[in-house]
């Protein structure tokens, strides 16, 4: 009940704006090559499902690989940054800088050493992932209280044994800030590098309507691309609550 | 003046190993690209990027302006809306009630995917980059704000209540400081950010920058040049993101060395 | 006369607060009368949860009771805070930690508005009278418990309370360095003339500190006995030496429990109200 309280002045909003954007296009007389009305949109995503469906899938699967490679290298970079000193000393500050590094920029050198195909695009999204979720892991693996890990320590613990029941632990809000900031990433990077160079996906496809100037397709592929970044978003944070149920209701984010 | 000095001093003193393994990377590249076993086009050696460098010096310059301009004009634009609006949404308790939970979901959106629609609203000029710019930094400043006017502790708050603080006592000496943190850590991403969507509007806009520069470059198969501009523009971003961090440093002398809590990172990606 | 001279000072009549959460109603306190004269010094005595802190937060007017009267020199708590006459000392000892020893001293000036060049003398006043000279610069977080305790009492000091109101104001640090800042805190006290009402669950505290001690039990929070004690205002370390010191700490004692074990000492998570305690 407080939630349907909560979630209504939100939708009423998001209603009224969409009503006022169509009776504005309408009204107005806007022309459909310039901004077309949510009616148009919705229209043009009906009759193009089958192709928008076809060309989301491509970009899913190419962000959801690259997400799940990055965070794999991800999570044994950090495990070894948090026992080795001289990796930590040597490499962890270039991770830091390469997070700060723009490296959607890199995508062109990544198409052209990998062709037009998904592999370019797997291995862009990975990268951020990987970034993101490093830095992310390496600070939670360290902020694990220093009593707990003499106590351990003085239960003879092994190496494995501390990473488990306290590290990983300690670690999981950070973890979980990371997937959140790489399942967007992901998509960014898949979307950038189809910009580039594809010849299939969403990127390509906005892209391509863009260029044949059919602005009603262009809309509802954009359209499919916000659902699905906020998609994965979501998601993210399902899986946050499952994995922390200690902490729901801290955040509301 | 020297405690200010001292604090930005001390964040270079850890940097002496990484530069080393940075060094030694750069060494190997050059070594192994020098072999002739990996295609120039694969790898260009870090000389052959130099020399791409120092021969189109000026064209590097002058879309490298470009792209900066749009980052800042971007950053700055956003930046202002978002402390406006933030200042706004805390004492209007139902704007905030609609306007914030959707503001949110904006936030997760891929904002590179719009860039082909501002576009064809507003032509290939700056304005289209800009605006994506101005919209991502908005939002991921605005949504770190909210979350750090109220990230007082209820001690403190108690504290004011007790001490008899008005509302705007409570806003100048608690909140202000109390969301430094949060805004920091959010114009750092964006900062990043903005040179990242900066780039990517230059590929499909096509006018000038650096993100143009790295197509055309591209397309001609001139790779030390794209290499270059690519080094550029990180560069670019790494120095806005130093700014910040130094900013960061001067304008929060009570956070004690090691640094800003984790929570306050939080943001948007690209 | 006397009448009069009772309704300065703190004055508490049938107090009760009750808290619902969930459908279940818990009595913090139950009916609680206490009288504190002006320029007197008074304990509330209890274990963990006996609703003394919430008693406390009632008459800073952070929490507002369920039914009966809380005034202090006739104000209720909003009007005492508004004409800003009591201070409140926490036991986080809360600090702003953006802010530098002495600008977190002189905080409540500033709130009042106070002009800069006396809030400045008055602070560094302050800080001189708790021991905290040479340390104006530096932030909180760069200070002791105990050093951060004493900005707090400083902090309080600033605005010349009439009513100090303390939570547990040392209950965060170890016996050594909580006793000294005992008798410095009389010393303090001596000088101000304030009335105080102090929260604690000491009971070496409570003598030391008090004109009275209120005993409360738990759940419901009750007074459950009143020990008036007999050493004056000028008190020195001395005290403890004094037979009627441990007498006064036996009496507490079996106020508290059954007389033979020590409330602060017990290991069990939460004292069990006892209904032959509460019976008196």
């Amino acid at each position: 009940m407080r939630r349907l309280a909560r979630a209504l002045p939100p939708a009423l909003l998001l209603v009224a704006v969409l009503a006022g954007w169509e009776l504005y296009v309408t009204g107005a007389g806007v022309s459909s090559l310039v901004v077309p009305s949510p009616s148009r949109i919705a229209a043009a995503i009906a009759a193009n499902h089958a192709d928008l469906a076809h060309h989301a899938l491509v970009t899913i699967m190419e962000a959801f690989l690259g997400f799940a490679l990055g965070n794999l290298v991800a999570i044994g970079c950090a495990v070894a940054f948090t026992y080795s000193g001289l990796l930590r000393a040597g490499a962890y500050p270039l991770v830091l800088a390469l997070q700060a590094v723009p490296l959607v920029a890199i995508a062109p050198i990544l198409v052209l050493w990998l062709g037009p195909g998904v592999p370019s695009k797997v291995l862009l999204a990975a990268f951020l992932a990987y970034t993101v979720t490093l830095v992310n892991l390496v600070r939670g693996l360290a902020s694990a209280e220093a009593a707990t890990l003499e106590l351990l320590h003085t239960l003879n613990a092994s190496r494995r044994q501390e990473l488990v029941h306290v590290r990983f632990p300690a670690a999981l809000p950070y973890l979980f800030t990371g997937l959140k900031l790489g399942a967007s990433a992901a998509i960014v990077a898949a979307i950038a590098a189809e910009y580039i160079g594809a010849l299939q996906g969403l990127g390509y496809l906005i892209h391509d309507t863009r260029a044949r100037l059919d602005n009603e397709y262009l809309w509802a592929a954009v359209v499919v691309a916000a659902v699905i970044g906020l998609a994965s978003f979501g998601l993210v944070v399902l899986a946050e609550r499952w994995a922390m149920p200690w902490r729901r209701g801290l955040e509301e984010t | 003046m020297s405690r200010v000095g001292r604090r930005i001093r001390d964040g270079a003193g850890g940097m002496r190993a990484p530069l080393a393994f940075l060094a030694a990377a750069l060494l190997l590249w050059q070594v192994v690209t020098s072999t002739g076993l990996v295609k120039f086009y694969v790898l260009p050696a870090p000389s052959t990027v130099l020399e791409a460098m120092a021969r189109y010096g000026p064209t590097i310059a002058e879309e490298s302006l470009a792209t900066l301009t749009v980052a800042l004009a971007g950053f700055g634009l956003g930046t202002v809306a978002a402390i406006a609006v933030a200042m706004t949404l805390t004492y209007a308790r139902l704007v905030r009630d609609a306007v914030y939970p959707l503001l949110l979901a904006l936030r997760a959106l891929p904002f590179i995917a719009i860039i082909p629609i501002l576009v064809v609203i507003m032509g290939t000029g700056y304005e289209p980059r800009i605006t994506v710019c101005a919209l991502s930094t908005f939002l991921t400043t605005l949504v770190n704000l909210m979350r750090g006017l109220r990230s007082a502790d209820a001690e403190v708050e108690e504290l004011m209540h007790t001490l008899n603080a008005t509302g705007m006592q409570r806003l100048l000496k608690v909140r202000a400081y109390a969301a430094r943190p949060y805004l920091l850590a959010a114009l750092r991403i964006s900062a990043s950010s903005c040179v990242i969507e900066a780039t990517v509007a230059e590929w499909i806009t096509g006018d000038s920058g650096l993100g143009y520069l790295v197509q055309i470059s591209g397309y001609t198969f001139q790779i030390g040049l794209m290499w270059a501009a690519i080094v550029v523009a990180s560069a670019l971003t790494l120095g806005l993101v130093g700014i910040i961090t130094l900013v960061e440093r001067v304008a929060m002398p009570w956070v004690p060395r090691g640094g800003v809590g984790a929570a306050a990172r939080q943001g948007g990606a690209a | 006369m006397a009448d009069r001279r009772h309704r300065e000072g703190i004055v508490v009549r049938g107090l009760t607060m009750t808290y619902e959460r969930r459908g279940i109603t818990t009595t913090a306190v139950a009916d609680c009368d206490l009288v504190v004269p002006k320029g007197s010094w008074a304990s509330l005595l209890g274990p963990s949860g006996c609703g003394k802190s919430t008693l406390l937060k009632i008459l800073a007017d952070i929490v507002k009771p369920t039914s009966g009267l809380v005034t202090m020199d006739e104000l209720t708590p909003a009007e005492a805070r508004a004409a800003r006459i009591f201070a409140l000392v926490s036991q986080q000892s809360t600090m702003l930690p953006w802010r530098r020893l002495a600008e977190n001293v002189e905080l409540g000036l500033e709130l009042a508005g106070i002009p800069k060049r006396e809030r400045r003398a008055r602070a560094r006043e302050a800080i001189e009278l708790v021991g905290l000279s040479g340390f104006e610069k530096a932030y909180p977080h760069e200070l002791s418990g105990g050093m951060r305790q004493r900005a707090a009492i400083a902090r309080a000091l600033t605005l010349r309370p009439r009513f100090l109101l303390m939570d547990e104001p040392f209950g965060a640090l170890d016996e050594i360095t909580r006793e000294r800042l005992n008798f410095e805190l009389i010393q303090i006290l001596e000088e101000s003339g304030a009335t105080l009402l102090l929260v604690t669950h000491s009971v070496s505290e409570a003598v030391i500190l008090s004109d009275q001690v209120a005993v409360m039990s738990p759940r419901p929070g009750r007074i459950v006995h009143l020990a008036s004690l007999p050493f004056g205002h000028h008190r020195t370390p001395a005290l403890r030496d004094d037979p009627r010191f441990a007498a006064a700490e036996r009496e507490l004692r079996r106020a508290l429990g059954n007389g033979h074990e020590v409330p602060p000492v017990r290991i069990a998570p939460e004292p069990e109200p006892d209904p032959a305690l509460l019976a008196g």
